[in-house]
């Protein structure tokens, strides 16, 4: 088993460094570099921008250099915890990073909960009462779940935040508690407001979720060893959940990786819709204004992300699933 | 015995059941058990009755279709969705008194504590038979636990006690095993333990050969006569395959579309078969023996379940079919020596039509 | 004319020779894919088809029988040997070394019946469909009038009513949709038919009409059957020469009276006896009951690979390889068997031990 995860720690490391040369030559790809695009931005307002200061950002990130120099300067520096510095907002990449992160990850975290929550009873119920009223309810909010873009159920939603509250914007706290610092006050004010947004980033989610559960479950209710559980004499609930249940969530275990990109991704949209400092709004801005250090750790960061998720999936799958531990 | 029971009217219900068991274990009577679905209703046990004594191994035979495993099904209540038992018995004698498994709740108290214990059921494929997921050991102790008041370290001492009866190599190790990690043989005889954990008094072994080579069919066999001399339940045998039919069990009863057509001893129902589908299933067989015999296959397909033939359901295949007779009326069950019973017009009955 | 030809070794009678077939599947483990071993699924098998008989090819799973048969039709390419073909007087042709384009001559000579009648057969077309594809591809057929034709005349050579080709297979019982897919085998007019568990799956009474109908073709159509099965009986009633395979090698071949009364190798003895009979006076007979497993065609035992399971075994058994020998037949039918005491074993078949005659063909 620590073989296992030490081979697949070792895997990951071409895989990482493989992500950091995409994104490093996707984001450099369109023509200029920041520092013209931020000269020009400055200039258009009439500011004077000292030479020095220039020669000393495009010495200090190498650029005007070949390629492999700017990515290599790019990676020693990532790798020394030095994010680079933003254009756009005018901080260090990774104080943005630090304000913002947070939040994102917790409407994240949150929606997975909720994802998991409502997703796995409503497709243990679908499956046990299959061709029922309440299987036939849930299989079409189901597909509304899926089909409906979650962009569009964030301005719904916004929309009848506004008619009850007369609020527009959601926001995740308060106003007046926008700068108290952080105690239960605050923690209470957060979850006041982020379960609707956590809500809508995992609609989809959760109707994906609800399908799978009740067609895995579907698989494994016939099965023979059910049967044969059946005629030893065990409790019905207990052959639900002994049994089926077990094998029928390992699938869902192995997609909790693969669901954090698809997370955050549907949070993208989401918080632009509903102005929520997560760091969604942030990777859009500096992908449109090209402020390369900001987008690439983003993107960095939210790809080993990923990767994690997927290596703690793949791990608990082996834990849950003597199978797949027997050939690891 | 089974043919005075046949039709029995509300009357004999009422009659306290124990009264007519005879000294069996199981007496199954009239049985009828019907598959519904939008196609329509197929009987696929349509009047079955049987008693099985104590010790006794009873074979039950036929081809697919013919209803023996939802015989067996029905026995243990473990018929699918859809399938239901619309009629007859199936009286068990447990320890003094007599219970219909019938009538019980499908998944209530009284079946549940039947089940496992009292009567426990193989099936054809071992490695489907064990969750996948979960040692053989943690589903032989829960079955133990399940019905018996142990410690879970007594359990396993017994569960590894009976994976040493049933032949497994290492049964101290083979208990923490899954089944995936066992060859073909082992999971069969892992299989038979698990049955086995709690010595039932009636062993339902459904097609427990079928899925096997014939080296490994033979451990089987083997296993299962030993076994049956030491622990001395009763076996229900079910099988297509006459050859293990006629290796294992004392009586064998033959069924064809969800209908007994013949039992009795295995001597009398292989050497002196009555029924025209026994004698032609018995001589579609290709033998094991020197020289050329020839084999005569039974004309005709088996029809369609949700279209049953009127009458005798053989009549549309049989060679000896008596028209305006066959196709008309349900042939009773007439004996034709001691404890050799047969449903066929050739052999009585037409004298009731009148 | 020769009756052999040297560079070929093919008898007259002859249609298909297997020579020194071997099929090997790597083991492969690990991130790399590194090889750590070698499935021998077939190794170093020999035999000869002969024109118009009935060779069964019979074994428990995983002895190679119908990886055999693949490597036959070059469904799966074999990893070494030949495998020769001979139409008519034409010379032998080695399938093995044949490119995929050349192959198509001997394929539609060859034709392949498998276990599943449930499985083969194309749900979404029709009998006609079914039947006739084989006809279209190889362009064996004018129009559409001359394929309703040929398909109507197949499907009266199996017993079924032509007036049934525009049905589904699905409207067909298990025998009438293995009787479909002897049609399709047939619509070639293929030389040889390779029924790899053509019965298996079939109840009892449906079984022997498939039996018998495989028979009457092969009377009228002078077809060559290779008859892979588990099941002795059937092999038994079915095949002229049975070959006996145990993990990846034929350890006796001969006459099939010759090979069941009277067996030339513990393997085969054990088969016979473990072969469960419709009988019950035969119930309380000495049965033998072999311990252990089929050999792991990965793994396997050194010497004779069915030693552990023998129960005649001694310590050369463990550490030489028996080759397949003549232990008796005649100049038309040999009997073969690979066991270092095929000569000095007295082995019972299903006659008993009684019957044992010094080089019995029956």
């Amino acid at each position: 088993m620590l073989l296992y995860i030490l081979r697949r720690l070792i895997v990951m490391i071409p895989v990482t460094i493989l992500i950091s040369v995409i994104g490093f030559i996707i984001i450099q790809a369109p023509p200029g570099d920041f520092v013209s695009s931020y000269i020009a931005g400055l200039e258009a307002q009439g500011d004077i921008i000292e030479p020095e200061l220039i020669d000393s950002l495009r010495a200090r990130y190498g650029l005007g250099e070949p390629i492999y120099v700017q990515y290599w300067k790019w990676v020693s520096s990532f790798i020394e915890g030095d994010l680079g510095y933003s254009m756009i907002y005018r901080e260090p990449v990774v104080d943005i990073i630090a304000q913002r992160l947070p939040s994102s990850f917790t409407i994240s975290l949150l929606s997975l909960i909720l994802v998991y929550v409502i997703g796995i009873p409503i497709g243990i119920l679908s499956a046990t009462k299959q061709y029922s009223l309440a299987d036939y309810s849930f299989t079409v909010v189901g597909f509304l779940g899926v089909a409906t873009p979650n962009f569009l159920l964030a301005l719904v939603g916004l929309w009848l935040l506004f008619k009850w509250t007369g609020n527009v914007a959601i926001g995740l706290y308060s106003p007046e508690m926008q700068n108290a610092p952080f105690g239960l006050a605050k923690f209470l004010d957060l979850v006041g407001h982020i379960w609707l947004p956590a809500l809508i980033v995992g609609t989809a989610g959760t109707a994906e979720l609800i399908r799978t559960m009740r067609a895995n479950l579907l698989d494994e209710l016939p099965k023979q060893y059910v049967t044969v559980a059946r005629a030893r004499g065990v409790k019905p609930t207990k052959l639900l959940y002994k049994y089926p249940l077990r094998i029928a969530i390992n699938p869902v275990i192995s997609t909790v990786g693969w669901l954090l990109p698809v997370l955050v991704e549907g949070e993208v949209l989401v918080s632009l819709v509903l102005g929520l400092p997560t760091i969604a709004p942030v990777l859009l801005d500096s992908l449109l204004q090209q402020d390369m250090f900001l987008a690439t750790s983003i993107i960095m960061i939210l790809g080993i992300l990923t990767l994690v998720g997927t290596l703690l999936s793949d791990i608990l799958l082996a834990i849950v699933d003597p199978r797949i531990r027997g050939a690891v | 015995m089974t043919g005075i029971q046949r039709g029995g009217t509300a009357m004999d219900d009422l009659a306290p059941p124990a009264a007519g068991m005879n000294g069996a274990l199981l007496s199954v009577r009239n049985l009828q058990t019907h598959f519904f679905s939008r196609e329509g209703v197929v009987k696929a046990v349509d009047g079955v009755s049987f008693d099985i004594k104590p010790g006794e191994i009873l074979g039950i035979a036929g081809e697919s279709g013919c209803g023996k495993s939802v015989t067996s099904q029905s026995i243990l209540r473990i018929l699918p969705k859809n399938g239901k038992i619309v009629g007859g018995e199936i009286l068990f004698q447990n320890e003094d008194r007599t219970v219909d498994l019938a009538t019980e709740d499908a998944d209530g108290r009284v079946l549940r504590d039947i089940r496992g214990k009292e009567i426990a059921m193989i099936f054809q494929e071992p490695m489907t038979a064990f969750s996948p997921v979960h040692s053989i050991g943690d589903q032989i102790i829960e079955t133990i636990r399940i019905h018996q008041e142990v410690s879970k370290e007594e359990a396993h001492d017994q569960a590894v006690e009976m994976l040493r009866r049933v032949g497994m190599p290492n049964p101290a190790r083979n208990i923490d095993e899954y089944t995936f990690n066992l060859s073909g043989g082992m999971r069969q005889r892992a299989m038979v333990a698990l049955s086995l954990s709690c010595r039932p008094k009636l062993l339902i072994a459904d097609e427990p050969t079928t899925a096997v080579d014939v080296t490994i069919q033979a451990q089987m066999l083997e296993l299962l006569r030993d076994i049956q001399a030491d622990l001395g339940m009763a076996i229900i045998m079910i099988t297509h395959d006459l050859g293990v039919i006629a290796e294992l069990t004392d009586r064998v009863m033959i069924m064809y579309l969800g209908k007994e057509v013949e039992h009795g001893t295995v001597e009398d129902v292989f050497h002196r078969p009555q029924h025209p589908y026994t004698r032609g299933l018995l001589a579609s067989i290709p033998k094991m023996e020197p020289g050329r015999v020839e084999i005569e296959p039974i004309e005709g397909v088996v029809p369609n379940p949700y279209a049953m033939p009127t009458g005798c359901k053989f009549h549309t295949r049989c060679p000896d079919f008596i028209a305006g007779v066959c196709e008309k009326h349900d042939p009773p069950l007439t004996q034709v020596a001691k404890g050799h019973e047969v449903s066929c017009f050739l052999y009585g009955g037409r004298e009731r039509l009148e | 004319m020769t009756i052999t030809t040297r560079e070929t070794d093919m008898n007259e009678r002859t249609i298909i020779s297997v020579r020194n077939l071997v099929k090997h599947f790597p083991i492969e483990t690990g991130f790399l894919r590194r090889q750590v071993g070698v499935v021998k699924a077939v190794d170093n098998v020999n035999f000869d088809l002969n024109e118009g008989e009935t060779l069964a090819l019979v074994g428990e799973s995983g002895c190679g029988k119908t990886t055999t048969s693949h490597c036959i039709i070059q469904a799966q390419r074999p990893t070494a040997g030949r495998v020769l073909f001979r139409i008519g007087d034409a010379e032998p042709m080695d399938l093995t070394q044949m490119e995929k384009g050349e192959l198509k001559e001997a394929r539609r000579n060859i034709r392949m019946i498998y276990q599943d009648p449930y499985s083969s057969l194309n749900p979404r077309m029709t009998l006609l469909q079914i039947i006739g594809e084989p006809l279209v591809i190889h362009r064996m057929v004018k129009n559409q009038d001359d394929l309703q034709e040929r398909v109507a005349e197949l499907l009266r050579l199996v017993r079924l009513d032509p007036s049934t080709m525009n049905r589904y297979p699905h409207a067909f019982s298990g025998g009438q949709r293995q009787r479909i897919a002897i049609a399709r085998a047939l619509s070639l007019s293929p030389k040889v038919v390779i029924a790899d568990e053509a019965v298996s799956a079939l109840d009892v009474s449906v079984q022997a009409q498939i039996l018998n109908l495989l028979k009457e073709l092969q009377n009228q159509l002078g077809l060559t059957y290779l008859f892979v099965a588990h099941n002795l009986a059937v092999v038994k009633y079915e095949a002229d020469r049975v070959a006996v395979m145990y993990a990846g090698k034929i350890v006796e071949i001969g006459e099939t009276e010759a090979l069941y009364s009277n067996p030339r190798h513990p393997y085969t003895e054990a088969l016979i006896s473990a072969a469960p009979n419709p009988d019950p006076d035969t119930k309380h007979r000495e049965r033998i009951v072999l311990s252990g497993e089929v050999a792991d065609p990965g793994n396997l035992p050194g010497g004779c690979a069915f030693h552990p399971r023998c129960r005649y075994a001694e310590d050369r058994c463990r550490q030489e390889m028996p080759e397949l020998i003549d232990v008796g037949g005649n100049e038309i039918q040999s009997h073969q068997a690979a066991c270092h005491f095929a000569e000095s074993l007295e082995l019972t078949g299903i006659a008993g031990p009684t019957l044992r005659e010094e080089g019995g063909s029956a």
